[in-house]
């Protein structure tokens, strides 16, 4: 399509590009401070305030040093690992069962599922009564706690209900006159027509479990070694903190300042890998949320 | 003193000498002898320990702690375990509790309810019959030590906790600080403080102090500066600078001793506000404290304190002396301590002078639960007892000598520590690893300890092959200025409330402090007018926000403490 | 007629076993989800009694005392309950018509770049801050805010301003607040619509563009109609959770000095369930706010069905 150049039109380009030139510049902000403060010298960082454009002193790899020599967090991204990929698997399957039973035009079960499915969404018991489910089903300090609990999701599962419902229903008609039961519509023919929309949720979820703690740190009181690699930094954080506190133990002067460094270590090794793979991302949300959110 | 044992053996003799069982603790002992089923050495025994965790680099859960493991094999037991992740304890103790699944022994730090509660509602037990018989070094520390024992012992004679005993005067790792160099180099030298002394004392000397200060920051051209630094509530909780003015800002012992008050709702709270708000006018305070709130009040804004742009904070042990200094910047900071400055002016003296440190006589309380199987109770009591051994002491609190270090994954894995935490050269003196001292960010000393478990404090001498620094010398100069005032106003930690005490306390605890915490700030920043009028209506809303109650609460704690 | 409509009718004709016998294969699938939803959804939801109680944990459920409506008297009759009440429900509010909108203009503006790489770039960039700790944004926001911080700074220069920390003025909290969540949030939260914008026709728009109307009548009668059903679902879902702020940030941000603006109902949760582990006051408070939020999604609905001829459920 060719563009006509009005003047109204070069001068929105030029304050529209302008716009988000800046705006660019503000939201790169955070995350270069967080970088350039990782490997700063601690002491001056200590010392510094506001915005970091570049690295104070001479650069230091000491605190990603000490963050990736740490026992615990090879242990934690391997976990996390397992569980954003275990979970995502357990998860799509769930929402796609789900979201195609509600999508489903002639099944009266479809209306008080849908409601009981939503209902989940406004409330919940809390924490004490949750955890006695889950101690009753033998899932406290073993893995199942991080993947069942909380897997399936009211919100994926309207998201996916309403892709389901966009679809033409002559996909189904042709496959239903051949005798095909619902599993074999919903895999051989639905899932291939909805991938945009499962990448969708499948990214959501997976930016979900990569952040998620509280549930390892209810669950897995007796086995650190399967928590998950936020659950750790989260206690390298809080103990760095805490750590600051002078001991009354000699060795620990305060001439170390290394610690200093781990709050944005940790930011950049927790996040870094979500912030590259969001890009690769990117192309399935293009036509993957729309179809999810829209009833018409 | 020789080299001490090894982690022995438990069953082949070890509950014969100091460290193990109930030999020589005397009369009680028969009668102790039906009190719980007998312990068959021989037997390995498991159990499980609720406690707080700690990131220690070297291991991933405490049961892999050299002394634990040391302590499993000499007595022949295996420790397991639960810890949640830090920040995270309170729900998990709550957790624990409300689902009934109570480990064998559980450090009641986080309980929510008292450890009276706790026994009535059968979730712990009672285990001042067996101290006696199966706890004879720990039943010897709390003989000695009256105010531990109010602790320990509750108003029927029970008593639930193993502590751990703190150590207070060695252990006052923060207070006051002031930059002496600023003050040498605006005075060229001749510090004249009006009460006449070497160092700040008086609410006078500060104000002669302060102004320095103050011109000195003017005339540096550093983009932000704070002559003094006060916490976003606008007092140190632990009562530093506010002490002077004989008064803190939590609830305290009246002047009298018997009585108590809520610090803020005193006359000498509407004094350090005013002085606060003056000198919040002048310039000496920092602009922004109010929106410190995360700042860690023994922390405070560190890129004002460590870039050398404040001039008075609170501040610790490691920043005194020249350890501040960036030489190579320009920078070179003389950091003293100072002790709160004595508001003279209302009549208050050192005497009428407390601080009120959070931590008392002793924390960490290890109690039995219910759920603990009767026949394990005599061996883990045991196991705990020994940590209030000489010996024991020693493991817990200066780790493994070479033989038990010997014997042990973590020890032989660091470079440096298979020697032992600790040794005794020829002539017997007592020598510290010097990898401590040489410690680089990869390793963690505490890792080497066991701290986290109950104890008491050992009184080692100063080892023979590190040598003194200046910097000890100023450390150790510090803590004895930050103890100056004592601590005789503080409610004791033993006034414990019983449950309809705390219950009426937390109804208007919260809503206190929000009020005080809020008002506070806006006082000395003049968002809200101070008078005499205003505060007095200030303190009809803490009455009214429940005040007497929290008092009244408090009040009968202490009553059946003095009582005890 | 309409098709939903019918569809209504044939399942209403429909009686269970009729159903149950000829889509059984659908009720087979339905099963495990049910369980699951049953089990870790409906089950723990026996917890909402402890609203009731005067919760013990070394009590529980079934022992722990019965108390009526006094948990929710207490908050209601708390002197911050009005205030933190009100500050949740406009912060929120906040969010939504200032928050919400712009989402959808910078989606819109997103779209009007035609220099590909430019375009990839700004959409990679803009969700990044949502990637940071909020502990880390929230120093930053601190720094900028306090009485020598740049945005303190521009702001007295312009003369809009005294010289003042602004995080300590209440006045400026909600501001604040707002413009904050946008940096942080603004990139993210706009995924969803240049997503929607991306697949509303293109030849529609061509179509006008040769009828000769301008960008703006195009975005206004093309691109905005199209992706409607997007901003109406994703609205209707926003007013389901108008009574929750997220509390991280603010606990990271406020202060005691701005208690009267920015204390919300967690926070406020927070500090009183912390100091005493009160969990039958909080989850009275945290149901009293799923009731709320219920009947804001089922007025939201409603409406939605009624005007926008479009509903969630």
């Amino acid at each position: 399509m060719v563009e006509k150049r009005s003047v109204s039109r070069v001068i929105f380009n030029i304050f529209n590009y302008g716009f988000m030139f800046l705006f660019s510049f503000i939201c790169l902000i955070p995350i270069w401070h967080v970088a350039m403060a990782s490997i700063s010298d601690p002491r001056l960082l200590m010392a510094s305030k506001g915005v970091l454009l570049k690295p104070l002193g001479e650069i230091t790899w000491d605190g990603y040093a000490m963050v990736l020599t740490n026992k615990s967090i090879i242990t934690g991204y391997v976990n996390t690992l397992f569980y954003v990929l275990a979970t995502t698997i357990i998860m799509a399957l769930g929402t796609l069962v789900a979201g195609f039973l509600l999508s489903r035009p002639n099944f009266k079960l479809k209306g008080p599922l849908g409601i009981g499915i939503m209902f989940t969404m406004m409330f919940s018991g809390g924490l004490i009564p949750s955890y006695m489910v889950v101690r009753g089903l033998g899932m406290t300090n073993t893995r199942w706690a991080m993947l069942i609990p909380g897997v399936l999701n009211a919100f994926y599962i309207m998201m996916m209900k309403s892709a389901f419902e966009q679809l033409p229903g002559s996909y189904e008609e042709s496959a239903k006159l051949d005798g095909a039961g619902p599993l074999t519509i919903l895999f051989r023919i639905l899932v291939p027509l909805l991938k945009a929309t499962i990448a969708v949720i499948v990214m959501f979820n997976v930016i979900q479990q990569w952040n998620s703690w509280f549930n390892a740190s209810i669950y897995l009181t007796k086995t650190r070694e399967y928590w998950p690699l936020q659950l750790f930094m989260r206690e390298i954080l809080i103990n760095n903190d805490a750590s600051k506190m002078a001991t009354n133990l000699d060795a620990e002067k305060a001439s170390s300042f290394v610690g200093n460094l781990v709050k944005y270590c940790v930011t950049m090794v927790g996040t870094l890998p979500l912030l590259c793979a969001y890009p690769f991302a990117q192309k399935y949300f293009v036509t993957g949320v729309q179809m999810g959110g829209v009833k018409g | 003193m020789g080299t001490l044992a090894g982690c022995g053996n438990y069953a082949d003799g070890g509950r014969n000498n100091d460290s193990g069982n109930a030999s020589g603790s005397g009369g009680a002992a028969e009668e102790g002898k039906q009190l719980l089923p007998e312990d068959d050495a021989s037997k390995e025994i498991t159990f499980s320990v609720w406690t707080g965790a700690d990131d220690y680099k070297h291991y991933n859960s405490y049961a892999e702690n050299p002394v634990v493991q040391c302590l499993n094999k000499k007595f022949n037991i295996r420790m397991e375990f639960q810890q949640p992740p830090m920040g995270t304890e309170v729900d998990n103790f709550n957790v624990m509790l409300g689902t009934g699944d109570y480990t064998d022994v559980m450090n009641t730090t986080y309980s929510t309810s008292s450890q009276s509660a706790l026994y009535e509602d059968g979730v712990i037990i009672d285990i001042a019959p067996y101290l006696e018989t199966y706890m004879p070094n720990y039943y010897r520390v709390l003989q000695e030590d009256s105010e531990l024992r109010r602790l320990v012992y509750d108003d029927d004679g029970r008593a639930y906790g193993i502590y751990n005993v703190e150590d207070l005067d060695r252990n006052q790792w923060g207070g006051m600080v002031y930059r002496r160099d600023i003050l040498e180099t605006m005075t060229g030298g001749n510090i004249a403080f009006p009460s006449g002394g070497e160092e700040p004392v008086t609410v006078e000397d500060w104000e002669y102090m302060l102004p320095f200060i103050k011109t000195y920051f003017d005339n540096s051209g550093m983009a932000e500066t704070a002559p003094l630094i006060i916490p976003a509530c606008g007092y140190i909780m632990t009562g530093e600078l506010i002490a002077g003015f004989g008064t803190s800002g939590t609830w305290q012992l009246g002047r009298d001793g018997s009585t108590v008050e809520y610090g803020p709702a005193t006359e000498e709270f509407y004094h350090y506000l005013c002085k606060m708000k003056e000198w919040y006018e002048a310039g000496y305070i920092y602009q922004d404290f109010a929106s410190r709130t995360n700042d860690l009040f023994y922390l405070p804004n560190t890129s004002l304190t460590y870039g050398g742009g404040a001039g008075v904070w609170m501040g610790l042990l490691g920043q005194t002396g020249s350890a501040m200094s960036l030489p190579e910047y320009g920078l070179n900071m003389d950091v003293r301590p100072i002790t709160a400055p004595l508001d003279t002016a209302h009549g208050i003296s050192e005497k009428d002078a407390s601080f009120y440190i959070f931590s008392g006589v002793a924390s960490m309380p290890f109690c039995i639960s219910s759920s603990c199987d009767e026949d394990k109770i005599a061996r883990i009591l045991t196991v705990f007892d020994y940590l209030f051994s000489e010996e024991g002491t020693i493991l817990r609190n200066c780790g493994l000598n070479a033989e038990q270090a010997a014997e042990d994954v973590i020890y032989q894995s660091y470079s440096g520590m298979e020697k032992g935490a600790y040794w005794y050269d020829e002539e017997g003196n007592y020598c510290v690893n010097e990898t401590f001292t040489n410690a680089t960010d990869n390793f963690d000393p505490n890792s080497f300890f066991g701290n986290r478990l109950p104890g008491i404090p050992a009184h080692m001498p100063d080892p023979a092959n590190i040598e003194r620094t200046a910097q000890d010398d100023m450390e150790d100069h510090a803590g004895e200025v930050w103890i100056t005032y004592g601590r005789e106003r503080q409610i004791p930690t033993g006034a414990v409330m019983n449950a309809d005490e705390s219950k009426k306390f937390n109804n208007v605890r919260t809503q206190i402090m929000d009020y005080v915490d809020s008002m506070v700030p806006k006082f000395i920043m003049g968002t809200e007018e101070l008078t005499e009028e205003s505060f007095r209506k200030y303190v009809e809303q803490l009455s009214a926000l429940g005040m007497e109650d929290a008092n009244d609460a408090y009040r009968s704690a202490l009553e059946r403490y003095n009582a005890r | 007629m309409n098709e939903v409509q019918m569809e209504k009718k044939i399942r209403k004709g429909m009686t269970w076993r009729k159903d149950i016998h000829v889509n059984w294969r659908l009720y087979l699938l339905a099963i495990p989800i049910i369980v699951y939803f049953v089990v870790f959804n409906y089950a723990p939801m026996a917890g909402l009694v402890m609203a009731f109680q005067d919760f013990k944990p070394t009590k529980g459920i079934f022992g722990s005392q019965w108390v009526g409506l006094q948990n929710f008297v207490r908050f209601f009759s708390s002197p911050n309950a009005f205030t933190v009440i009100r500050n949740t429900f406009v912060i929120s509010a906040l969010g939504l018509f200032i928050g919400y909108p712009m989402s959808i203009g910078f989606a819109l503006l997103i779209n009007e770049i035609r220099l590909k790489w430019f375009k990839k770039t700004v959409q990679t960039i803009s969700y990044m801050p949502y990637f940071i700790t909020t502990i880390v944004i929230c120093g930053l926001i601190i720094d900028f805010c306090s009485s020598s911080g740049i945005i303190t700074n521009l702001l007295v220069k312009l003369g809009w301003m005294e010289r003042q920390n602004m995080l300590t003025n209440p006045d400026y909290f909600w501001a604040i607040n707002l413009i904050s969540d946008e940096w942080q949030g603004l990139g993210y939260s706009s995924i969803v619509f240049i997503a929607a914008i991306t697949n509303v026709s293109g030849e529609l728009n061509e179509a006008a563009a040769i009828d000769g109307a301008n960008r703006l009548q195009r975005v206004w009668h093309i691109t905005l109609p199209g992706i409607k059903p997007m901003i109406v679902s994703m609205l209707i879902l926003k007013c389901g959770m108008l009574m929750t702020v997220g509390f991280d940030k603010i606990l990271n941000l406020y202060n005691p000095s701005i208690y009267s603006t920015a204390d919300v109902i967690s926070t406020y949760v927070q500090r009183v369930g912390i100091n005493g582990g009160e969990f039958g006051y909080s989850t009275a408070v945290g149901m009293f706010n799923s009731v709320v939020n219920t009947a804001l999604l089922l007025i939201a609905n409603h409406l939605s069905a009624k005007y926008a001829e479009q509903s969630l459920f």
